[in-house]
């Protein structure tokens, strides 16, 4: 199991905010995670990359069998967990090169790798930069500073892309975007959809799971896993609502 | 070429009856002076003492100084504020006792300390005083490198910069005992002249004062490049006129250590039409060290068409570091743009986390945020001799996790 759940009970300055949450997600699967707003999405993003300000108070989480909850955020990200932000902070004065140099490096060394050639790395982050219609000063440019909304998802993705990591949690990547802009960044989730690799697509709408097709779809609600399905039921949820579909789920 | 400079006379000043009248008289103003306190609006946040300490009082010491590394280029060194050793050949060297009387004359009017308690007694008490002049253009930059290491120490240096000469001048101070460097460089930059002034100061846990005055002549440039590490107790001054169409250009960076404190004094005042000012300094504070900038630029009457922005920043490494920060614009002429800011700031959280959160270790995140941080500065600064202090001084990432 590339990431394995169980009883995840986390708070927020005294509020719990996921209550008893389970989910696997297996290697090569794609995973959707809804839910109405304030349900807890990001809260679970955010625990999981190892952001400060929750409290754990029961509950496990392991990815490929190590204990992530235990680890600090570099070391997750070393372990192979990535979060792609809903909202990416700017970073005036780092270049997007410096960034992307520094992290790889950090990386590989993490995996016992010698560090990539800058030769190397600067063919293949103008290559990716070009797929997702970034522009051509974009590596010069300062982490997400003066970017669009849209441009910062997409420099998301071109990490996502660069850093190869292998289970990845995309935190609403398609808020923001106009349709085009929606398609680039599928076309990067998809380009990485591979059998040892496993997402999980935190949105609120079923749109991005027309171009990135989820192999399961969980609604979060109450703080657990309220109901889950195939894809269809992001569809169940666009045409009756949250309301509707856990109607009689016992939350 | 000018090189192994005899030592100047001991007292500093030539013994001729203009020069002693002036000095008895400013001897005379020093008696009646006390050191500057709180009260003082540009001391207000400065931590004298450590000037006063006993281990660093006494005058004339000696002090039995290492080896020195040596040096490229053009340099002259200053031991314990008298020059003993040089090496150039754009600069001419001139101790006080070979000036003539109309250029003594002239220095001594543009030396006027009015009450400026450390000025004063750096006049009064001056180990030696050096005249560098400049007629034309100088390719490779001056180095002047002092140590102290024994006692008060008090080098004055006067450098004067023909009309449309060039040149570049870079100070680099440690010490190497108890002792207090109460320096003072005076710049004249003739009309369209243009210096850059590099400052390196290593932070080697002594006290150190150092004032830079510069007087700007119509259409002349500075471009100061300064790199403080603090000591025990650092200040830093510069109090710069600006005339007719001159440019000033100061960008730096603080360095504070643990246990430090380290001032910026910045005087700007501009008087004369069609000056330009550009300040940005941004300082580094970590546990137990203080830091304070107050920078002042005043726009006489006759300075119309002025452009000057001030921006001091400071970003606190520590909850124990603490810093002072004042920016102040006083414009008596309604032809200006004028603007300041300033900022206290500790490394941004979220940003922390979104670096970490790429697998880069706290340390080298903390680090990439420093640099970051310091970015907008380094990048004015072009003396390659002053870059290659500041790199080797810049925290790594094992310091910034601390």
């Amino acid at each position: 199991m590339m990431i394995s759940l169980r009883n995840l009970t986390v708070a927020v300055e005294g509020r719990r905010i996921l209550d008893g949450l389970d989910l696997d997600i297996a290697a090569g699967e794609v995973h959707a995670l809804m839910g109405p707003n304030g349900a807890g999405k990001s809260t679970l993003a955010n625990v999981l990359a190892g952001r400060e300000g929750y409290e754990l108070l029961e509950g496990q989480a392991l990815l490929e069998g190590r204990d992530l909850l235990a680890m600090e955020p570099e070391e997750r990200a070393q372990a192979g967990l990535f979060l792609s932000f809903q909202h990416p902070v700017e970073i005036p004065g780092v270049s997007n090169l410096q960034f992307l140099r520094t992290a790889l490096d950090c990386l590989r060394k993490a995996r016992g790798e010698p560090p990539l050639d800058s030769a190397a790395l600067l063919r293949a982050a103008r290559e990716v930069a070009q797929l997702l219609g970034l522009p051509a000063d974009f590596l010069k440019r300062g982490v997400n500073e003066g970017f669009s909304g849209g441009e910062k998802k997409r420099n998301e993705i071109l990490q996502m892309l660069l850093l190869e990591p292998r289970f990845i949690i995309l935190d609403e990547p398609d808020s923001g975007l106009d349709v085009d802009a929606l398609k680039l960044v599928a076309a990067g989730v998809n380009r990485l959809r591979h059998p040892e690799r496993a997402f999980l697509i935190i949105t609120h709408y079923p749109r991005i799971l027309e171009y990135v097709r989820p192999d399961r779809v969980h609604i979060l609600h109450g703080g657990r896993i309220a109901r889950s399905g195939e894809a269809d039921l992001a569809h169940q949820i666009e045409a009756g609502g949250y309301a509707a579909v856990l109607e009689g789920t016992a939350v | 070429m000018n090189t192994a400079l005899a030592v100047c006379q001991s007292g500093g000043w030539a013994e001729d009856a203009a020069t002693l009248t002036w000095h008895e008289r400013l001897a005379e103003r020093l008696a009646a002076l006390t050191p500057p306190t709180r009260k003082d609006e540009f001391w207000r946040y400065s931590r004298l003492s450590a000037c006063f300490a006993p281990e660093r009082t006494g005058r004339g010491l000696d002090c039995p100084f290492p080896s020195p590394e040596p040096l490229a280029g053009e340099w002259i060194r200053l031991d314990q504020g008298r020059p003993v050793a040089s090496h150039t050949r754009a600069w001419r060297l001139r101790p006080w006792s070979e000036l003539d009387e109309t250029t003594r004359a002239r220095w001594r009017e543009r030396l006027e300390p009015g009450e400026d308690f450390f000025a004063l007694r750096n006049l009064v008490e001056a180990d030696a005083v050096l005249l560098l002049e400049l007629e034309k253009t100088a390719d490779a930059p001056l180095q002047l490198h002092y140590r102290h290491g024994a006692g008060w120490v008090q080098p004055l240096v006067l450098v004067e910069l023909a009309p449309g000469a060039r040149g570049a001048l870079v100070e680099t101070f440690s010490s190497f005992g108890p002792s207090t460097q109460n320096g003072a460089a005076h710049f004249w930059l003739g009309e369209g002249a243009e210096l850059t002034h590099g400052v390196f100061t290593a932070g080697d846990g002594q006290a150190l004062l150092h004032r830079v005055r510069a007087r700007l002549c119509a259409h002349a440039r500075l471009d100061v490049q300064a790199f403080a590490s603090t000591g025990a107790y650092q200040r830093l001054e510069w109090d710069v006129t600006l005339g007719k169409s001159s440019t000033l250009r100061l960008s730096g960076i603080t360095q504070g250590v643990p246990g430090g404190s380290n001032d910026v004094a910045l005087r700007i005042r501009h008087a004369a039409p069609g000056a330009a000012t550009d300040v940005l300094w941004r300082g580094l504070v970590p546990a137990e060290a203080h830091s304070a900038v107050i920078g002042r630029i005043l726009i006489e009457p006759a300075g119309q068409r002025t452009d000057a922005a001030m921006r001091l920043d400071h970003l606190l490494l520590a909850d124990s570091a603490a810093a002072d920060v004042k920016p102040e614009l006083e414009i008596y002429a309604d032809d200006v743009a004028c603007g300041h800011g300033a900022t206290l700031g500790r490394l941004d959280d979220e940003a922390l986390f979104y670096l970490r959160s790429r697998g880069i270790p706290e340390a080298e995140a903390r680090q990439l945020l420093i640099d970051a941080f310091l970015a907008p500065v380094l990048q004015r600064f072009t003396l390659a001799e002053v870059l290659r202090h500041v790199q080797s001084r810049l925290p790594r990432p094992d310091d910034a996790a601390a």
